[in-house]
């Protein structure tokens, strides 16, 4: 029959065994421990919470959605958008659709059986909607939210052109004077804190994230005007001693050793004024030449008629007073917006599309109808087809990422051309503007004699309503692999991929000497404020206004030569 | 083809007896039904090597007239590994013997597991019986004659009692004093039956995948390795994946507790999309996502007989996404294996739990089984206390929670045909790997499956529908973020025609032939999909395996597939050449190549994602690229194969494989740059009115510029010094360098480590006690994924992240004890023994050691 194996071994540890054995599930079900946690990106967070209130017209729809949406822009305070700040990004964006806010008016929405774009009657009664929002994950820090419903549906967080609200839109944020703001009055935005307040101010975020609920963004003022499109009309260049004129409108350039006197002696002559400076004379939308593009999808801005004009109007404090330009001069010259800010370029961006932010280096230029002078005059907005924009020699050096980091203002001498009186008024109360607008201490902002950083500046135009305009921008460049020359190109006539604006193009270079020898020596000038220990003039440029890399002698001198 | 191939399994094996009145009909009966008992809960693990050196030991000694040595041979290979084919060649030997009432019992038994020829073993076992009959009325009558001669009666003296002479042809005398064969009176004269001896090595190690058809590893045209039924029980694992560890060329990669991924050969990625998994030969691929679900397949290793692994192409004969290996899963068929049930608990909560019921009732079987299962995730991401988190599921320790439900029939007609019908359905939640930004999701729901086949001699029919019916989205997401849980509901339909048939064509030409069509029919839906999609897919397959005597074979495959996105007809030629110097060594070379094609997910992608750092923005990403006119399409991911090996089973101490294999692979589809919204390509409207997501971008696939070659070669040898004990190693290398075209700037993966080692030792003890204990090491990896900046960086761009993983070793043991006479069994396993946390991929959760004890029944 079929064989048995024999049982020949049953010792006592064998029974042991399978003791041990039988009990093993019981032991090992027993021995259940917590999930080991390990975090990847996944990190401790903020989050902000709440509700867009909107009132304001009906929206359009277009294929049975709300046209447009409420793009809820989140900057940090130490990165304000101009004219506040620098930021040119926003720090996160959260975004309500149409669809979702007036959910609650469905009924009310005009509507067109082919689907096509249905707007309500211009005298339709305004609506009161609400909806939530959220965003995150932010860092600690300090926050504000700005908004608006982009009723014509053409905002993009990616294009200069399509990036903030234009005429129509419906302005707001998380204020802290929403009923002034609707009122007309200047908004105040809410600083929204995430983390946890150390001794020294600065905050952590918690281990277990956090959140602020409740934070309402209102959205309610109609904005009326467009954004300061422009376009460079025209350069003139009459500084003494100046022989050889530029011509090229699109090439502006401006010397790193610029030196300029508003002193009353200097206004008393407005010619002499403004030959201080180099100008470059914008005019509002684009040329004529372009309109027909500008208009037409794929660009689709409204630089053109009716919109073609600027607002000029004084800046002023919060008590509606005109605050003037920070020189001393006689008359009082206030201060305009748009305001004119030049911003250095990436160096190795050839489409000029790219801020350069390690550090950021600003010029805030002069803003007047016919010429520095002709600010004086400015009490209450006025639209004009043309802006003098006045090259200031002085440059804001920071970096925004830093918020430890100091704030330079730089400028070739902080004296008269003749060397016998300050240019600048009052420093400290300079400094203290400086301060306010970057939300630092006052102590971190220096006034430093050097030459000017050079290479390539954008031209920003910056209303105080978000509204700001950027030349360079994606219309006048050609700027990814599809719109290359190979790939069919982007084309002035419309021949290829799509059509191309070339009075979009234009950039200021920094770069040259006007006196030769001038910045070998600036650095020694034992004015203004001490650069701090390991930083150094180079070239007489202090080395906290350029890049690491380009940190070297020949660098600099490189590019001054060829910014 | 046989039937009993349709699973690729030697023809049919015995079960353990069914409780019937039989097992107990006569002391003789019981005596048997006790040693088979005795087999049940007390034999050696079935190992297939041990069991077929005995089995020829036995036979040769049969053949030689040893009659009582060679039974007890057979006896104990049937101990070892039971096979219907051992009990039909004991019979024999006792019939040849003379020894015919142990003869018949021998046949009744093999009988009772129902064998395709029953009927004429049953006439068999009637001429034995009749033989038997007329043996003991001629004993009786000379018995009644001699007593009458003895009182004084005549009559002839009838011859006398060895059996040798009438127990058939190749009969030889059988032993002095045989049960039936002591000298004594005279019986009937010998009756000619005709019993041919089941002379196949039915202990031969088979493969079915890479020819469709039972055959010898030695005789396959691909490397093939086998995960075997020991294996998997003296592992002792629960989730099939794991017990790839075990092979050379097969990388094993946990992703999350849940999701562990497969390749072979390399080219491992998030969601592995590059080996073909068949369930007795249905594929279990999932053409919406481009992978294998493996915690969906409603089957438990319980209910395993072997898994088949081909190393290398197989889209000769399986078309699409066999690109470099074919699994295929070989399950018991109905009525094999035994009826029983497995728990188990272990750390941090999982647990185990499998039965089966199976049975056969003559030319019906069936088997019906259920399981669960839950597993812990091996580390987390969210801690509870998390302020700013929203989850899927408030448990976020769980992985995996998986209950299956399984039923498969049988019904034999005649000798050669057989039809099966079956079905399962697994309810699940899966906390998985996903692409780009889907870094870790979750899905929940059903998946389904219905199948059927008709198999006869020369013509097969197969035909499945699954259905995937799920909720998908991220496993967790800051507040602010979208977690929107979206419905993925995907059905595929396919048949299968498969003709074939042996001939020869010369004295020793033979051939081999199966034609083949196939019909696919996918629909996907879910919001990712640009639609709800449908796709119709035909195939058309051929192979012809000519063999030219016994010592050189050569086979030509090819398959032609319709690939509805390409809109072309791709064809998939292998070719081999068989060179046996031995009859148990073989030298192979074979050339094949293979595609992918485009899953659903890439041909028709269409899904704005939400950027990590601002819930507003994003990018689109979409197949068709819009922003270039819309009418892109992808390249099917190409593969050409080299394979060169050589198989040696000429040992019962050590069988080993030598392969060297040279891989060229082409337009590896991968996530694509991201490209910047431009002014040309910003829609009117840029904010999706559904999801609220400004696009700044555009993404989506694209095919990698860069020609991947890879050298590899497989060593490994498995031996066995002693009963009881087994113990394999194996090596894999694995380099890997690329051809980089003019004007490519891809950045190179090699996901895949260079060095692969595997060491194992199973013991199987008289006592009952046994276990496994395997050391696994893995090379580094190095990993480039594409993937959405962190929360911290505010960009909507994709970036490539390029991350060394550093090599790895694992310890896993399993230890068994089988409690006498029970059926019960009791076991331990532990994986990760030494504690060597480590990630398996980058973003793979951290693995650590983990422990599991089991209680088994088996009735």
């Amino acid at each position: 029959m079929f064989r048995t194996f024999p049982r020949i071994w049953k010792p006592s540890a064998a029974r042991l065994a399978r003791t041990a054995l039988m009990m093993a599930p019981a032991v090992f079900v027993s021995a259940c421990g917590d999930i080991p946690e390990h975090r990847g990106e996944f990190e401790p967070s903020g989050i902000v919470k709440g509700t867009v209130f909107y009132t304001g017209p009906l929206p359009c729809t277009e294929n049975g959605h709300v046209l447009g949406g409420v793009p809820v822009l989140i900057f940090t305070t130490d990165l304000l958008p101009p004219p506040e700040g620098l930021g040119t990004t926003a720090r996160s964006l959260a975004a309500v659709t149409g669809d979702v806010l007036f959910s609650s008016v469905q009924k009310a929405l005009p509507s067109n059986p082919d689907g096509s774009i249905a707007c309500p009657p211009d005298d339709a009664p305004h609506v009161s909607v609400s909806a939530e929002w959220s965003v995150g994950p932010l860092p600690a820090g300090r926050y504000q939210a700005r908004a608006f419903f982009d009723r014509d549906g053409d905002f993009s967080p990616i294009l200069k052109i399509h990036n903030l609200p234009t005429a129509g839109d419906v302005g707001g944020g998380a204020l802290s004077n929403t009923t002034a703001a609707a009122l007309g009055a200047k908004p105040k935005y809410q600083t929204i804190v995430l983390g946890n307040e150390k001794a020294d101010g600065t905050l952590v975020m918690p281990e277990t994230g956090t959140v602020v609920e409740g934070v309402a963004v209102s959205v309610g003022v109609v904005l009326t005007t467009a954004r300061p499109i422009a376009h460079v009309d025209s350069v003139v260049d009459e500084r003494p001693g100046i022989t050889e004129l530029q011509t090229n409108k699109d090439d502006i350039r401006m010397p790193v050793d610029q030196r300029f006197s508003l002193s009353p002696t200097v206004t008393a002559n407005a010619a002499v004024a403004d030959k201080q400076f180099i100008r470059m004379i914008l005019r509002a939308g684009v040329p004529e030449s372009e309109w027909e593009v500008a208009r037409m999808p794929p660009i689709s801005i409204q630089g053109i008629p009716p919109y073609n004009k600027f607002r000029l109007y004084p800046n002023r404090d919060d008590a509606g007073k005109i605050l003037p330009i920070p020189e001393k001069t006689n008359p009082v010259i206030p201060d305009l917006f748009p305001q004119a800010i030049l911003a250095r370029l990436h160096p190795s961006d050839p489409q000029n599309q790219t801020p350069y932010s390690d550090p950021a280096v600003i010029i805030q230029s002069l803003v007047s109808e016919k010429g520095v002078l002709s600010a004086v005059t400015v009490t209450k907005p006025a639209d004009i087809e043309k802006l003098t924009v006045s090259l200031r020699p002085s440059a804001i050096c920071t970096r925004p990422t830093d918020p430890q980091g100091k704030i330079y203002l730089v400028t070739p001498s902080l004296r008269t051309l003749d060397g016998k009186q300050e240019v600048i008024s009052d420093v400290a109360d300079l400094k203290q503007k400086i301060a306010m607008r970057f939300h630092r201490p006052i102590d971190d902002v220096k006034v430093v004699e050097g030459c000017l950083p050079p290479g390539k500046y954008s031209i920003n135009l910056v209303y105080d309503t978000s509204q700001a305009w950027t030349i360079p921008n994606e219309a006048g460049a050609c700027i990814g692999p599809l719109e290359s020359p190979s790939a069919g190109g982007c084309f002035q006539d419309r021949v290829g991929t799509r059509p191309l604006l070339p009075s979009q193009s234009a950039i200021v270079k920094v770069g040259g000497e006007q006196t030769p020898g001038y910045c070998d020596t600036v650095g020694s000038i034992n004015v203004g404020d001490p650069l701090p220990a390991g930083e150094s003039f180079i070239a007489g440029v202090p080395s906290v206004c350029l890049p690491k890399e380009e940190r070297t002698e020949a660098a600099v001198k490189a590019r001054v030569a060829n910014p | 083809m046989h039937p009993a191939c349709e699973r690729g399994i030697t023809p049919v094996r015995i079960h353990r007896p069914t409780r019937s009145t039989r097992v107990v009909r006569t002391g003789l009966t019981a005596l048997l039904a006790s040693a088979s008992l005795f087999v049940a809960s007390e034999s050696l693990a079935d190992d297939r090597t041990e069991a077929r050196k005995h089995f020829k030991n036995g036979m040769d000694l049969i053949a030689k007239g040893s009659y009582e040595r060679g039974i007890a041979e057979l006896q104990k290979a049937y101990e070892i590994r039971p096979h219907a084919n051992v009990l039909f060649n004991i019979g024999r030997a006792y019939a040849e013997s003379g020894d015919l009432e142990n003869a018949i019992l021998a046949y009744k038994k093999y009988l009772e597991t129902s064998p395709p020829d029953a009927d004429e073993v049953t006439k068999i076992v009637g001429q034995i019986q009749a033989r038997l009959d007329r043996q003991r009325a001629a004993l009786a009558a000379a018995q009644a004659q001699a007593a009458t001669g003895a009182t004084g009666a005549t009559g002839p003296s009838g011859p006398t009692g060895p059996a040798g002479p009438d127990t058939g042809p190749t009969g030889p005398t059988g032993p002095a004093g045989g049960p039936t064969g002591p000298a004594g009176p005279a019986v009937a004269p010998a009756e000619k039956i005709d019993i041919a001896a089941r002379t196949e090595d039915v202990f031969e190690e088979t493969v079915v995948t890479a020819s469709r058809a039972a055959q010898s590893p030695l005789d396959a045209p691909n490397s093939t390795s086998i995960i075997t039924e020991q294996d998997i029980r003296l592992s002792g694992i629960t989730k099939i994946q794991d017990l790839f560890r075990r092979l050379a060329g097969v990388d094993v990669n946990v992703m999350t507790g849940g999701d562990t991924e497969i390749s072979v050969r390399g080219y491992n990625s998030r969601l592995s999309n590059k080996i073909l998994v068949l369930i007795d030969y249905r594929s279990v691929y999932l053409d919406a996502l481009g992978s294998t679900f493996w915690e969906t397949l409603p089957i438990d290793v319980e209910q395993i007989e072997r898994i088949e692994v081909v190393r290398g192409p197989g889209s000769a004969l399986y078309g699409a996404n066999a690109f470099a290996g074919v699994i295929n899963i070989i399950t018991k068929a109905p009525g094999e294996g035994k009826t029983g049930v497995r728990v188990g608990g272990g750390t941090h909560g999982d647990t185990f739990a499998s039965t089966t019921l199976t049975r056969r009732d003559g030319d019906f079987a069936y088997r019906v089984n259920a399981g669960y299962t839950r597993e812990a995730k091996w580390s987390r991401e969210v801690a509870p206390f998390r302020a700013d988190a929203k989850i899927f599921r408030p448990d976020q320790d769980t992985a995996l929670n998986n209950t299956r439900f399984g039923v498969e029939a049988t019904r034999r007609f005649g000798k050669d045909t057989q039809v099966t019908v079956g079905g399962g359905a697994t309810r699940l939640f899966r906390n998985m790997q996903g692409i780009g930004s889907f870094k870790e999701v979750d899905l929940e729901g059903l998946y389904s499956s219905a199948y059927g086949s008709v198999i006869t001699k020369n013509f097969n029919v197969r035909t499945f529908f699954t259905r995937l019916d799920v909720r998908f989205g991220k496993d967790h997401a800051y507040q602010s973020q979208d977690l929107t849980v979206r419905p993925v509901v995907t059905n595929v339909f396919d048949i299968q025609a498969e003709y074939v048939n042996n001939f020869n064509t010369g004295a020793s030409v033979a051939h081999d032939v199966h034609l083949g069509a196939t019909y696919r029919l996918k629909e996907g839906s879910w919001v990712y999909l640009e639609g709800e999609r449908k796709e119709n897919w035909f195939g058309f397959f051929g192979q012809d395996a000519v063999k030219f005597g016994k010592s050189f074979q050569l086979v030509a495959s090819g398959r032609v597939d319709y690939v509805p996105y390409l809109d072309q007809f791709i064809p998939s030629p292998r070719g081999a050449a068989i060179v046996k110097p031995t009859d148990r060594s073989a030298i192979r070379l074979s050339a094949s190549t293979a595609f992918r094609a485009p899953s659903f997910l890439e041909s028709y992608l269409d899904l704005p994602v939400q950027a990590e750092a601002a819930p507003g923005a994003g990018s689109l990403s979409e197949a068709r690229r819009s922003d270039q006119g819309g009418d892109f399409k992808l390249r099917r991911e190409k593969v050409i194969s080299v394979d060169l090996g050589y198989l040696n089973q000429e040992s019962d101490l050590v069988n080993f494989e030598l392969t060297g294999y040279y891989l060229q692979v082409k337009d590896l589809i991968l996530l694509a740059d991201t490209r910047a919204e431009t002014v040309g390509t910003n829609k009117p409207n840029g904010m999706d009115p559904e999801s609220g997501i400004y696009s700044g971008a555009y993404a989506g696939w694209t095919n990698q510029c860069l020609v991947y070659n890879t050298l590899g070669s497989e060593i490994g040898a498995r031996v066995f010094p002693a009963d009881g004990i087994d113990l394999f190693a194996n090596y894999a290398l694995n380099r890997q360098n690329v051809t980089r075209p003019t004007g490519c700037t891809d950045l190179e993966n090699k996901p895949s480590s260079q060095h692969k080692i595997n060491l194992g030792a199973q013991l199987r003890t008289k006592l009952g006690i046994d276990g496994e204990i395997t050391f696994h090491y893995a090379s580094q990896q190095t990993w480039a994924e594409r993937v959405p900046p962190p929360a911290s960086e505010v960009s909507t761009s994709l970036r490539t992240i390029t991350t060394d993983l550093s090599g790895y070793t694992l310890l896993n043991a399993r230890i068994g004890y089988r409690i006498p006479k029970t059926g019960a069994e009791v076991s331990a396993t532990a994986f990760n023994l030494l504690n060597n946390v480590h990630q398996e991929h980058p973003f793979g959760q951290f693995v650590g050691r983990r422990f599991m004890g089991f209680l088994a029944y088996k009735f």
